[in-house]
């Protein structure tokens, strides 16, 4: 379409690659290869994120671009979003050496991977998932959803969560709150306990409307609704009279995740992302953002978390 | 019989009815005045009327006010996709009417089998290939020794969204370029036949330059629906009205007040748009007689 | 002057899906000569003259125009460059006149001249005038054709068939168009030509014209060559019954 572009950008390639030889050269320890020595080389990390989910990213009012930046034109500088991923995503580039730039295409179009090499890495809140994990590399969890049940404020009969065994409990359709209930879940490196047995399933399009649903009364048409610890809470602030019923039954971890199907070998950037997020999590970094954010921590168990054990870089 | 003459009535010594002829065109310009201010009136009271409704929904009009800066920046990024993508999809359905109307079959059958794919799937889909699945091929022909093809498969946002605009306007556009084409008289091609003309000397000298004229205004109603279409590049993070105002909405949760600015200016971009076409016609109107 | 004949026909078919509008016609013309067409509407007289430079294909038979000869059937490229070189032999001049409305009189006139011919502007330009000046509407040189009368419009349509200096020149009902008082000048130009020897064959319905100018009058019936003969001949003594009605329903 454009072949003076084309040709500028193969031109960037050349003297990119002209560049990292010559970082490579002095380099005594083992030097960086792959995609991770592009991103060195390049001096910008480039994100994709979405920014349609307050509080993890969103926009910033007015023509915010940071002036001297190194992102390319099509790219946004972080001072036009803010968000815990945001936040998160920062620190990573900071960490690493170099700029976060930002992209923001369809989440669909992030979680299904083959990026074509258009971004790095996706800072997006994402669960871990055995389906994604099929395109995707996932870093060390930087934070976890746990799910929790909640109750009316005015029930007394249920103590515990595995007292709605056979209860009607209000999900919404086709999330990870109704596998659990139907025994389905399965969430890589965790081992779920089910210990709600032949729960009355209520599918909702969305947690608040189940949430709604159960604050009519207790029981009138729910018992119960299983949702993320955060959902619930936000909507007893906002004045709904429910309360938690126990502690959380799961955790969904949240983590940056990086495309299978990269031209250059990724496993390097992957594993640097990895101690960065643990380096992270050790030194208060990500708790303080959680506080920042959320009002509390939600990282102590995605610190926890095993990379490891998901088996991705054998 | 010069029609200098006859336009210009007033030259003195001229009819001595002038004065009838004269209070006549009078009469039916102000009928005319008469009229277009009566239908001011219909839409100002529409207006109203929407307004009235529209502020019926649970919105904060004040919200609009205070933050439409952030959505009207797209507006530069809506109309430049839209051009380029109709000057692109202008020469695409060039082409492909010319396939179409072609002796020649392969001509007729890529030409042929181009409008069919295109107008039998959806926009959105095709933007979702061009942009997920090109680089996958792409890799393919990476894989096997053709680098600098491999890398032009692979478009960025932009470049995907404008391909997937112009391969698709196209499509319809051959269509309207072709009947167009064969809107032209019989006798024009003959003429040209019988003076030795080849057709491609035909097409290009005496076909084309008349069906253009039958072809712009269909041209116009195409960019206008380029632009309201072009809404669908959003998907791939293009920062364009719809993009700005969908995500500006999740903010504070103003919904409302963000679709109803995007519509808005949709609204006035083809408005400006319909008016640019019909000078556009006019001035088409008037090419034969300089 | 060799003494041959500068159009043969040899037995030119024409069908038209299952209407077979010429069947069989066989037809000289020397260099020179005039000749007039004439026959009822449907009988095939325009087909045929739309045959002659393939506008029309025909479906059988053999065209041979100055020593160029293009049979029927289907088409190689070396045909397709005889057929290109043969309407550069012919001009037409067609009832609807068919100038290009996007062009002024002269760009109409020089047109073929620069794409087809390729002669530069400057050399186009003052042979494109001669041939207005000819038609006497060297006047109207840079008016578009939605300004000038039909008479105007088809004495512009001889000039730009003229342009490419034809040896032929084919014209289909030239004045059937016009409006009575306008058919004169196209006659009157049509008539200067015939007079400084232009072969010309016509399809016309002005019977005073074609006793007037023409070498010889064709009745063409069905597809068919009725009669032809000098004009005083067949005019006024026609030998075939058809050729009769016909004539007394032209003439009364």
């Amino acid at each position: 379409m454009n072949p003076r572009k084309w040709s500028l950008t193969s031109l960037a390639a050349v003297m990119g690659g002209a560049l990292v030889l010559a970082a490579c050269a002095p380099a005594a320890p083992p030097a960086p290869t792959g995609l991770l020595a592009d991103i060195l080389a390049r001096g910008t990390l480039v994100v994709s994120t979405d920014p349609a989910y307050p509080p993890q990213s969103e926009l910033v009012e007015g023509p915010t671009r940071a002036a001297n930046t190194q992102c390319a034109s099509d790219q946004h500088t972080a001072t036009e979003f803010t968000g815990f991923d945001i936040d998160v995503a920062v620190e990573i580039a900071k960490r690493l050496g170099v700029e976060a730039c930002f992209v923001t295409p369809d989440w669909t179009l992030i979680i299904g991977g083959s990026w074509a090499d258009r971004w790095d890495i996706s800072v997006g809140s994402m669960t871990i998932t055995p389906e994604r994990m099929e395109v995707l590399y996932f870093t060390q969890p930087y934070y976890t959803t746990p799910a929790a049940f909640f109750v009316h404020q005015d029930n007394t009969t249920f103590s515990q969560p595995s007292d709605l065994s056979g209860k009607k409990v209000g999900v919404c359709a086709g999330c990870t709150y109704e596998y659990f209930l139907d025994k389905t879940l399965s969430i890589p490196g965790e081992t779920i306990n089910f210990i709600v047995e032949d729960a009355s399933i209520n599918g909702y399009d969305t947690d608040t409307s189940a949430l709604q649903d159960l604050a009519l009364g207790d029981g009138v048409r729910l018992d119960a609704v299983l949702t993320a610890l955060p959902t619930g809470q936000g909507v007893i602030a906002d004045g709904l009279p429910l309360k938690q019923l126990g502690d959380p039954v799961f955790f969904e971890y949240l983590a940056a995740a990086v495309d299978k199907s990269h031209s250059k070998d990724a496993t390097s950037f992957v594993r640097r992302v990895t101690e960065i997020m643990q380096q992270m999590h050790a030194d208060g970094t990500l708790l303080r953002l959680s506080q920042q954010y959320y009002g509390e921590d939600l990282t102590s168990a995605a610190a926890q978390f095993d990379v490891g054990a998901l088996g991705q870089l054998s | 019989m010069s029609v200098e003459t006859l336009r210009r009535p007033g030259l003195p010594g001229a009819d001595p009815d002038l004065r009838m002829g004269l209070e006549l065109l009078a009469t039916q310009r102000r009928a005319q005045l008469i009229q277009t201010a009566k239908i001011g009136v219909v839409w100002g009271a529409l207006v109203a009327f929407l307004t009235t409704v529209l502020l019926q929904l649970r919105i904060e009009p004040s919200y609009i006010g205070e933050h439409y800066g952030f959505v009207l920046e797209g507006v530069l990024t809506t109309i430049g996709v839209s051009l380029v993508s109709i000057m692109f999809a202008t020469l695409l359905a060039l082409f492909g009417a010319l396939g179409r109307l072609s002796r020649n079959s392969m001509a007729q059958g890529i030409s042929g089998f181009y409008v069919s794919i295109i107008r039998g799937t959806p926009l959105l889909i095709q933007i979702y290939i061009i942009y997920l699945g090109l680089p996958q091929i792409g890799q393919q022909v990476r894989a096997l020794g053709f680098p600098e093809l491999g890398r032009w498969l692979t478009l960025d946002a932009l470049q995907s969204g404008i391909l997937a605009l112009s391969l698709n306007y196209g499509a319809y556009m051959t269509e309207i370029f072709r009947a167009g084409i064969q809107s032209i008289s019989h006798g024009q091609r003959e003429s040209a036949e019988a003076l030795g003309m080849s057709r491609w000397q035909m097409m290009r000298r005496i076909i084309l330059p008349q069906a253009i004229r039958v072809i712009i205004p269909d041209i116009g109603n195409q960019f206008i629906a380029m632009q309201k279409d072009s809404a669908l590049v959003s998907v791939m993070g293009i920062w364009e009205i719809t993009y700005r105002a969908n995500r500006f909405a999740r903010k504070d949760s103003k919904f409302m007040e963000m679709f109803l600015l995007a519509a808005g200016l949709y609204w006035i971009l083809t408005i400006v748009s319909s008016w640019i076409q019909s000078r556009l016609e006019r001035r088409m109107a008037q090419a034969y007689e300089r | 002057m060799s003494g041959e004949p500068i159009i043969q026909v040899e037995s030119l078919h024409k069908w038209f899906g299952l209407l077979h509008v010429l069947r069989g016609i066989s037809l000289t013309v020397e260099p020179q000569e005039v000749v007039v067409i004439i026959g009822p509407s449907g009988s095939g007289k325009s087909t045929l003259l739309r045959c002659l430079n393939f506008l029309e294909e025909p479906s059988a038979g053999t065209i041979t125009l100055d020593e160029i000869t293009v049979s029927a059937g289907p088409r190689t490229h070396t045909d397709r460059q005889q057929i290109m070189a043969l309407r550069l032999r012919t001009g037409m001049v067609f009832q609807e006149f068919n100038l290009f409305p996007h062009m002024t009189a002269l760009e109409n006139v020089i047109e073929g001249l620069v794409t087809v011919k390729k002669m530069p502007q400057e050399q186009a330009i003052p042979m494109g005038e001669k041939f207005l000046d000819k038609v006497g509407l060297l006047d109207k040189r840079d008016v578009h054709p939605i300004r000038l009368s039909g008479g105007q419009k088809q004495r512009v349509a001889i000039a730009r068939a003229l342009a490419m200096e034809p040896k032929i020149m084919l014209f289909d009902e030239p004045t059937s168009a016009l409006d009575p008082e306008l058919i004169g000048e196209v006659l009157a130009v049509m008539k200067q030509l015939a007079l400084e020897g232009m072969t010309m064959l016509i399809v016309t319905h002005e019977m005073g014209f074609a006793k007037e100018v023409a070498d010889r009058i064709i009745f063409i019936d069905q597809g068919q060559i009725v009669e032809q003969s000098p004009p005083e001949e067949l005019l006024a003594n026609p030998k075939e019954e058809r050729t009769q009605r016909f004539l007394s329903q032209v003439l009364h």
